[in-house]
């Protein structure tokens, strides 16, 4: 069963039946007593009233049932008198089946019961025990409990058939079932109505929905104009859409980018050979456009290698190995690849690292970071400036700092330098080199392992900061 | 002709400049902003090559001041930039025309001349003055049937006078179109191309074309 509304439609239905079929029962049992009732105070009285008609004849109680011919009829009460050992003294004749119910042992009291009367149904019968005097005109109630011997017990025995009360019983009964089927319906109907109203805001939800697209992100859905209940479930689901929308903008502004990117040079490349066919060539200006495209080849390279590696640790692809790196030797290493470019910018190398670091990396990614941020440091330098990179333990694992001495980044480009090809200066030259995803990368390869970079920077140099965690 | 390239990948710089100076064209070239706003200042190019992604000054604002300052040169944003909006936004705000990267020489080279004719008033791209006739898309030109054979900066002074016919054009105005930066052409040396110019044309037995006017100029004109 998945449909919500019928969820609400039955589970509603399931309590109001339940509460129709108990307040049905309850009617119906408190109807029967009610019934009983009367027909048992109208029993004990006929019986009283027969009772007074009782005689002592000789020591003997007789009865005279002249009175009660006439009104003899299969409805009617039916009458039994017995003596105190059981002997009939009168019985009312209709109902011969009829079993009188035994006479309990010292039943001073009324005592109702039904019993079965075989094809007549059931009868409900009272049984009390009359004690007569037998000096009926000197009777005194000190004279008779001081004398027992002159009080003789009679039983009196009256029934009526419960035919009367079954028919009323089940009059009321189908009465019931037609106004319960009736409300049933009714109320059926109204969850129908209701349930279509307490989900006619999923549907409104799922309108505004259908109309984004993945190039119509911009549709919100107003929470002003749900029920309170529905409020923050559409502010979450509007929030979704900004960090949805948010999330297309950067890939689609990444693709623009990257294809921005690698048309220049493609540009370059085609034009320097469509301008090289135009007319015979001599073997240097050959040589030369070779060079030229060779250079311009091996930055797209650069770029579509850093797309590749960006690409592959976004989808969690990039094999990670994990090796205990001992940090001194390791940046000596990076160092020494950036000497010779240093050298050209005269611009010297230094490293501080504690002797005996280490820390566990793959130490090819870790080389990559280093390196960029090194080449980095030692490009945007400034003619006799340094390069200096740290490493020391710290609380949150290990730091690794690269300083510049260099012109420094200006604070309202700080937040945006590990953009994928956001460029301080715009410039793709060859001179500055560089992909525009150095720093992507960096952040790329440090966050994969859980670490953090950072950035800072004044008018003395800039500096990059690597946390690196233990584990 | 004398174009102006800004355009920061250096090596694109490089083989577009080539290109074009074998097409007779003087090019001068700018790898950021701020240097193209200085050159399309301070000399008065037939066409400016501009990329959109500058270093230093963007080339959408570059355009902008260009124009503000009521600059009239043919402006042909040459950018990697292929979006609708992006040609829209470039033309609306003041360019002449719009090609994308990469591109195929030969366009750029029809485009620029198309702008050419623009800027000198005439839709043909073939020049007849009285018997002569240049092609500019072929550069081939002919005297009273029969074809003159011409060096680059030859050709490129007789179009420029072609496009200029009947005015006389100075020493100066030849200098500032025909010649680049790199040039270290004095305004003597054009005298001498002068020179060799009208024995091509002005052959013995035809109308002298090529006309020299004491202390103003050159001129070009049918008789």
């Amino acid at each position: 069963m998945h449909s919500l509304r019928l969820k609400l439609i039955v589970g509603s239905l399931a309590v109001l039946t339940a509460v129709i079929l108990s307040f049905d029962a309850f009617l119906l049992i408190a109807k029967r007593g009610a019934l009983l009732d009367v027909l048992d105070s109208r029993l004990f009285a006929e019986s009283q009233s027969l009772a007074l008609r009782l005689e002592i004849a000789g020591g003997k109680p007789s009865f005279d049932p002249a009175d009660e011919a006439g009104a003899e009829s299969a409805a009617s009460p039916q009458v039994r008198i017995a003596a105190a050992n059981g002997r009939t003294i009168y019985q009312s004749p209709q109902v011969s089946d009829l079993a009188w119910p035994a006479v309990p042992e010292r039943a001073e009291a009324p005592v109702w019961k039904t019993v079965n009367a075989g094809r007549s149904g059931a009868w409900r019968a009272v049984t009390w025990v009359d004690r007569l005097e037998i000096d009926a005109g000197a009777g005194a109630g000190e004279q008779a409990a001081a004398r027992p011997e002159t009080t003789i017990a009679v039983v009196v025995q009256c029934a009526e058939s419960l035919a009367e009360t079954k028919e009323e019983m089940r009059e009321l009964a189908s009465l019931l079932a037609l106004l319960s089927l009736a409300a049933f319906l009714i109320a059926g109907g109204g969850s129908f109505l209701l349930a279509g109203r307490a989900l006619r805001p999923i549907r409104r939800i799922n309108r505004a929905l259908a109309g984004v697209s993945e190039t119509r992100l911009d549709g919100r859905i107003a929470a002003r104009e749900f029920d309170r209940e529905l409020q923050p479930l559409i502010e979450q689901l509007n929030a979704a859409l900004d960090r949805l929308q948010k999330g297309f903008q950067r890939e689609r502004q990444f693709t623009s980018d990257a294809s921005h990117e690698l048309r220049t040079p493609v540009a370059s490349i085609l034009n320097s050979i469509e301008v090289l066919l135009r007319r015979p060539r001599t073997e240097p200006e050959l040589v030369e456009a070779h060079r030229d495209n060779w250079q311009t080849a091996r930055s797209m390279q650069t770029i579509i290698e850093g797309l590749l590696l960006l690409a592959r640790m976004d989808a969690g692809k990039a094999p990670m190995a994990e090796e205990e790196i001992p940090l001194a030797p390791f940046i000596e290493d990076v160092l020494a690849a950036a000497a010779p470019e240093a050298e050209a910018g005269s611009v010297r190398l230094a490293q501080a690292v504690d002797p005996g670091l280490r820390i566990l990396a793959d130490p090819a990614q870790l080389r990559l970071a280093l390196s960029n941020l090194v080449d980095n440091a030692v490009r945007y330098n400034r003619p006799r400036g340094s390069v200096t990179v740290t490493a020391r333990t710290t609380e949150g694992g290990t730091t690794i700092e690269v300083r510049d001495t260099g012109i420094g980044i200006l604070p309202a480009e700080l937040p945006r330098i590990f953009e994928r090809f956001y460029r301080i200066d715009p410039s793709r030259t060859e001179a500055t080199g560089g992909s525009g995803l150095g720093l992507s990368i960096v952040q790329k390869v440090v966050e994969t392992r859980g670490g953090r970079v950072t950035a800072a920077s004044d008018s003395s140099g800039s500096v990059f900061t690597i946390i690196w965690p233990r584990r | 002709m004398r174009l102006l390239i800004i355009e920061d990948n250096r090596t694109l710089l490089k083989s577009l400049k080539k290109g074009l100076q074998e097409e007779s064209f003087a090019v001068d070239t700018a790898e950021d902003g701020e240097e193209g706003l200085f050159l399309a200042q301070a000399n008065d190019y037939d066409v400016i090559l501009l990329d959109l992604m500058l270093p230093k000054i963007d080339g959408r604002t570059l355009l902008q001041k260009l124009r503000v300052q009521g600059l009239k040169t043919h402006i042909l944003i040459l950018t990697a930039r292929d979006a609708a909006e992006d040609k829209i936004e470039g033309l609306n705000a003041g360019a002449d025309d719009y090609l994308t990267k990469p591109f195929r020489f030969e366009e750029l080279l029809a485009r620029i001349r198309a702008l050419l004719r623009r800027k000198y008033g005439t839709k043909n791209p073939c020049l007849t003055i009285d018997d002569l006739k240049i092609d500019t898309a072929t550069h081939a030109v002919v005297r009273a049937g029969l074809p003159v054979a011409l060096q680059p900066k030859e050709y490129a002074l007789l179009e420029f006078l072609a496009h200029r016919e009947g005015e006389i054009v100075s020493r100066t105005e030849i200098w500032e179109h025909l010649y680049d930066w790199q040039d270290d052409t004095t305004s003597n040396l054009i005298d001498v191309f002068i020179s060799r110019l009208r024995k091509k044309i002005n052959r013995p037995g035809l109308r002298p074309l090529i006309q020299t006017v004491r202390g103003a100029g050159y001129l070009l004109k049918a008789e």
